[in-house]
């Protein structure tokens, strides 16, 4: 499987993005023409040395940011195109993300936390609940619907973030190490949680790792080096 | 020492300490340094929310000196070289002449050098007369005739051009006039003026100059004509060779003097001449004193209003910092993680808690410049006829507000960081927030009991000193100390909301309560400022541990609208996790809320008090005239004959006065007061209202009743009791039920028992029967009548006042109109409260500015959430809707808290304060509107930048860690 450049099928699509940021006294080149095709109902993880560009792809991918340089497509539609207010609803309808840290907010519990999603797009308060209760199940975290962040283990918060970004159904979720602050075993788990629903329910995920025994349950590999695709392979069945 | 040199001493030795922590550990000392430097924008914000509290300070005390400036500026202008007046009284305490060779012989002795103590002498004629411009008709009743020698006077006489009168200028028919008469006259030089003294005999003057209105052209602020002393001695008083008053200067320039007038006035008692009871008045050093207490009051009485503004910044200063320490948290749990002590931590705190205070108090006390000369713009507007003034402020005033500022400062830094440096550690690393009731349920029962103990031990000793403060502060101690020991047991959110109840109920006492159970309490200014803080701490209490209630109806109406529901549910998560922060910003915006409120109620009661209290204060008359010399009562009718025919005046009732002197209990003392006596008629139906009255009387009639058939009782005038708002006239202290020893113009005593005391303070007199009088004294003045005017007339009060003192100004008839006295008086006190509210709404500057803070660092302190509340689809518009809603909730909390606590409070005041009995209990809805409205939107305008700069955070850039 290689990558499709030009490929129509692709639900994100990146040709030669480029991005530069800009803090008045340097200029870094974080991305430096990359291009990528991501399939609907793939997973795909982005690996590469820290500072490569990982992070920054994935928000330019997701819309977050603003690119210098080349186009993105999501779905066909050229992001750019969008306005700040449509990328927002296009993310809150359609893009799930987990982050590696400051998934959740503190100040709501995880039931609140799960249907924050849904509640944007207007779903009735009732039915959130209802959907969010069902993601938690899927999480395995039902029971904890009533507590803080605070009250969680590390795990625990990436499996209701994940119960979040599921929980309106995305076409695409966008993780940025998502279990960069895990144990092995909890990596291995949630890795495995993820990779599940995935096949489940066909969603698109596109994610960032710099761990191997993470990235090897993925569909593809995208190695990232300098701002660049270095390589892209299928890794070998575990 | 004084005050000023103790807290230098005590701000010196706390720096001396902090030296040496400093010389000690220097490293810790650098971190904190760079820290104040690295955040150079927030050590600005930091340096005006701690500065409020010495800009108080400052403020306060700058404006008492400026006043006391100018009250003693008016004391030298207006006295000029004289230190001391000597006169001679009878046995009534009135004046009486006496031989001009008294002042001569003094003269020769101090002239001889016989006294140290004293720079000379001169004879004076001081009396009242009235006086009439023939050119216009205007009359002014109460002027004051100077009898002056020009070549002995202690001061010059001088033109309006500031040259000396000749002797011509006052000889013969030529008398000068000075300002403040020539502007009650409209008089000018030429004009011919009609001077009647007390003997009843007009003598027509020539107005050759208007003196310059200074010295002794503004003797005592009074208005004055001079006249050649012997002219007035044998052609105005017809008393040849006597003088009824020795302008005395002591020792030293003018502004000197004072300072020795106590041995001068030891001196003159050696030098003059024994067979006289001479009266020495000490005119410049009394002003100089009445300078220096008004100074004190008025400096006191702000001081302590500040101190809701001041705990009300301290509360700010507690927040920040506890902000800034949540900030640091993940610094400062790795420095303890690599080996840094808990004291450490603290130090570093207290270094840059010095630093900040050190800003502070140096800033804060200029600041404090710029709130008195604002203040004191407003007093001189409210003042009215625009009271000239510069501020004046003694270097040591400065000095205090500086350091009293520091200690204050540094002190609740010390305190804070104490408590934030208690983290632990693995959490600060990982930047969990603590558990709300994170500390072991021990130390909470521990803190309840010493609480409790201490609640006991106030309660206790309210009970036996009768003092109010610590019978309403005891028990809410006690219920505060038993939820916090009961804090592991049982829901906290009962036992608080329980307490704060209790707390409230105890301290409005709606059922009276305290009076049943204690007796009668002594209490002061400071329970205003107490009941206002456990008002207001008992209201937090109730919001904060029933925020979810609160927070869950509002989410449910506000949410109502689908697309609002997740702001609404952001919003108010975070006042509800934050419970601290929440609670100290509503505690902050209810308690100057609440003191403003309570302000603006005492306002509105003395307003409307005006119509009800004109009606009682003046016995239903509108008007009360006093003349300088008897009116017989049929002249008086006659004269106004026409007046009564047209309808114009309804009633006329004169009266009959005597001088008495009251000899003051206890004392060996007597103080001159007036005997007045009503007719018969007059007080069966007397309609003038009783503060106090002997419970013999079931009504303020039956007590008048009683006056006026039984000679055993009489009514005094309210000056007796002195005043709880406003200043308070006379010496004399008289309590119910008292028998009064009247000392009668021949010398024998006559005892009255008070039955009755008065509201009125206009008119200082004991009230009997003019039968009374009559019987006990032969020195009866016709010359008090009260006149009822009858409005339909088409006259105003004013017109007839101004008509009758026309009519009577060979009498010197002065008219009073009561309304305008009361009015004016009332003017006063509800301006005052103005004012005071004006300087407090400064306080409400630190709620605002404190939420604008807290708002500012919450942006920073929340980027990332904020980056994934975009990341999952909030707009741009939710995020600054969930923060303004969130800075709305607080303080227009805050604000609703405080006014209705305000409002509960000034209920209670109604009655307490005796309101009830002169004013409706109107609330004045549009002040208090504007008062939250301009509350709230300057706070929507202060949160309104800092919640924008979160919208406009780009979400990759607000989701990238900055460490
Ligand atoms: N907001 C920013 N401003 C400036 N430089 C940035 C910013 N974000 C990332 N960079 C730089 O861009 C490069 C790529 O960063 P990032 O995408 O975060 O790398 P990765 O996620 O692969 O570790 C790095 O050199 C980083 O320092
Ligand atoms: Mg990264």
């Amino acid at each position: 499987m290689g990558a499709d450049v030009t490929g129509t099928d692709a639900i994100v699509l990146a040709k030669e993005v480029k991005k530069t940021y800009d803090t008045g006294k340097v200029k870094v080149d974080a991305l430096r023409g990359v291009n990528l095709a991501v399939k609907e109902g793939e997973m795909i993880a982005v690996m590469g040395p820290s500072g490569c560009g990982k992070t920054t792809l994935l928000n330019c991918l997701s819309g977050l940011d603003d690119i210098t340089g080349g186009e993105i497509f999501i779905r066909g539609t050229r992001l750019s195109d969008m306005d700040d207010r449509t990328r927002t609803s296009y993310r809150a309808e359609k893009i799930g993300f987990i982050f590696q840290a400051y998934n959740l907010l503190p100040v709501l519990t995880s039931a609140e936390n799960v249907e924050l999603p849904l509640l944007i797009s207007g779903t009735p308060p009732k039915e959130a609940r209802k959907k969010a209760m069902e993601a938690l199940k899927a999480v395995g975290l039902e029971e904890w619907q009533n507590h803080k962040p605070s009250e969680l283990s590390g795990g625990q918060q990436q499996r209701v973030t994940i119960a979040r970004s599921l929980v309106n159904k995305p076409e695409i979720v966008f993780g940025d190490e998502p279990t960069g602050n895990l144990d092995s075993e909890s990596s291995k788990e949630i890795m495995v949680l993820l990779r599940d629903l995935n096949k489940q329910n066909r969603q698109t995920f596109v994610i960032v790792t710099h761990d191997y025994n993470v990235g090897k349950l993925a569909d593809r590999i995208v190695m990232m080096r300098d701002g660049k695709v270095e390589k892209d392979f299928a890794p070998q069945p575990f | 020492m004084n005050s000023a040199t103790q807290l230098l001493l005590i701000v010196l030795l706390v720096l001396a300490v902090v030296g040496v922590l400093v010389l000690r550990r220097r490293t810790l000392a650098k971190m904190a340094v760079r820290n104040v430097w690295r955040k150079r924008k927030f050590t600005v914000i930091i340096t005006a929310g701690l500065l409020i509290a010495t800009a108080m300070i400052s403020g306060s005390l700058v404006m008492a000196d400026t006043l006391s400036y100018l009250i003693k500026k008016d004391t030298f202008d207006s006295t000029g070289a004289v230190d001391i007046v000597i006169s001679v009284k009878d046995n009534t305490s009135r004046d009486v002449y006496f031989d001009q060779s008294v002042a001569t012989n003094l003269m020769v002795a101090i002239a001889g050098g016989n006294a140290n103590y004293l720079d000379g002498a001169a004879p004076a004629v001081r009396e009242s007369v009235s006086v009439l411009d023939q050119a216009n008709g205007l009359p002014y009743p109460s002027a004051t005739i100077f009898g002056v020698n020009l070549s002995q006077s202690l001061d010059p006489l001088l033109d309006e051009n500031g040259n000396p009168v000749t002797p011509d200028d006052i000889s013969g028919r030529n008398v000068v006039i000075n300002q403040g008469l020539a502007d009650e006259l409209n008089a000018n030089p030429g004009d011919t003026i009609e001077i009647i003294g007390p003997t009843n005999v007009p003598e027509f003057a020539v107005v050759s100059h208007v003196a310059y209105n200074s010295g002794l052209g503004r003797w005592q602020n009074e208005k004055l004509v001079f006249v050649d002393l012997s002219y007035v001695q044998n052609d105005v008083m017809l008393q040849p060779n006597d003088i009824n008053r020795i302008d005395v200067s002591a020792a030293g320039s003018i502004d000197e003097g004072y300072l020795v007038s106590d041995q001068a006035v030891t001196q003159l008692k050696g030098l003059l001449p024994p067979g006289y009871d001479y009266v020495f008045d000490e005119v410049k050093k009394d002003g100089v004193d009445a300078a220096k207490s008004t100074a004190d009051q008025i400096s006191q009485l702000f001081i302590i209003m500040s101190s809701f503004t001041i705990i009300a910044g301290i509360a700010l200063i507690i927040n920040i910092f506890v902000m800034l320490a949540e900030e640091r948290k993940p610094e400062m749990g790795i420095s303890r993680a690599i080996g840094m002590q808990r004291g450490d931590l603290t130090q570093t705190f207290l270094f840059e808690g010095v630093v900040y205070a050190l800003f502070a108090a140096a800033i804060g006390s200029i600041v404090g410049l710029a709130i008195a000369g604002v203040m004191m713009g407003l007093f001189s507007s409210v003042a009215g006829g625009g009271l000239a003034f510069t501020l004046h402020f003694e270097p040591s005033s400065i000095l205090v507000a500086a350091c009293a500022g520091f200690l204050i400062t540094l002190l609740t830094i010390v305190v804070a960081s104490w408590r934030v440096s208690k983290l632990n550690i693995v959490r600060a690393i990982r930047d969990i927030p603590e558990p709300i009731l994170a500390k072991s349920g021990r130390k909470y029962l521990v803190t309840g009991v010493l609480s409790i103990a201490l609640g006991l031990l106030i309660f206790a000793s309210g009970i036996s000193s009768k003092q109010a403060a610590g019978i309403y502060a005891g028990p809410s101690l006690i219920l505060l100390g038993i939820s916090m020991a009961l804090v592991k047991n049982v829901n906290p959110r009962w036992t608080f909301t329980v307490s704060g109840m209790f707390i409230i109920w105890w301290t409005l006492d709606p059922t009276n309560l305290h009076p049943y159970l204690f007796g009668a309490l002594k209490s002061g200014m400071e329970m205003f400022i107490l009941t206002g803080i456990l008002l207001v701490i008992a209201g937090v209490l109730i919001a904060v541990f029933n925020s979810d209630l609160l927070l869950g109806g509002l989410v449910r109406t506000g949410g109502k609208k689908r697309s609002l529901l997740p702001v609404f549910r952001v919003a108010i998560s975070y006042p509800m996790n934050k419970r601290f922060r929440t609670g100290l910003s509503l505690f902050i915006f209810a308690l100057i809320m609440f003191t403003v409120t309570v302000l603006a109620m005492i306002a509105s009661f003395e307003r409307e008090s005006v119509d009800a209290m004109t009606q009682q204060f003046s016995g239903g008359f509108e008007l009360m005239g006093i003349s300088i010399r008897d009116i017989p009562t049929n002249a008086f009718s006659a004269q106004v004959q026409d007046l009564t025919d047209s309808g114009v005046i309804s009633r006329v009732e004169p009266s009959v006065t005597a001088p008495i002197a009251i000899i003051k209990n206890g004392a060996n003392e007597t103080v001159p007061y007036m005997l007045l006596g009503m007719s018969q008629s007059m007080l069966e139906q007397n309609a003038f209202s009783l503060l106090m009255r002997s419970s013999d009387y079931a009504s303020d009639s039956e007590a008048w009743n009683a006056v006026a058939h039984d000679p055993g009782v009489a009514v005094i005038d309210g000056t007796v009791r002195g005043q709880t708002y406003g200043p308070s006239s006379g010496t004399l202290r008289v309590d119910l039920g008292q028998t009064l020893t009247m000392v009668m113009s021949d010398g024998h005593q006559v005892h009255v028992k008070v039955i009755g005391i008065m509201d009125q303070t206009m008119n200082m007199a004991v009230f009997t029967s003019s039968d009374f009088v009559k019987n006990n004294t032969y020195v009866v003045q016709q010359n008090l009548f009260y006149i009822a005017t009858a409005h339909q007339s088409g006259w105003t009060d004013d017109e007839v006042a101004k008509e009758l003192e026309k009519r009577f100004v060979t009498y010197g008839l002065r008219v009073y109109v009561s309304r305008d006295t009361i009015q004016s008086y009332m003017g006063i006190v509800s301006s005052t409260m103005q004012l005071m509210e004006i300087f407090l709404g400064m306080g409400l500057v630190v709620g605002i500015s404190g939420l604008g803070i807290i708002t500012i660092r919450s942006v920073a302190e929340r980027r990332q959430e904020i980056g994934v509340m975009r990341a999952i689809g909030f707009q741009r518009r939710m995020i600054l809707g969930t923060f303004m809603l969130e800075t709305s909730y607080v303080s227009l909390l805050g604000i609703v808290m405080g006014v209705l606590l305000g409002l509960a409070l000034s209920y209670r005041l109604y009655d307490w304060g005796g309101f009830s009995k002169y004013s409706a209990f109107v609330i004045p809805w549009v002040d208090l509107l504007m008062l939250v409205a301009i509350a709230f939107l300057i706070t929507l305008a202060a949160t309104l930048p800092p919640s924008r700069g979160a919208a406009k955070l780009a979400p990759a850039e607000a989701l990238r860690r900055v460490d």
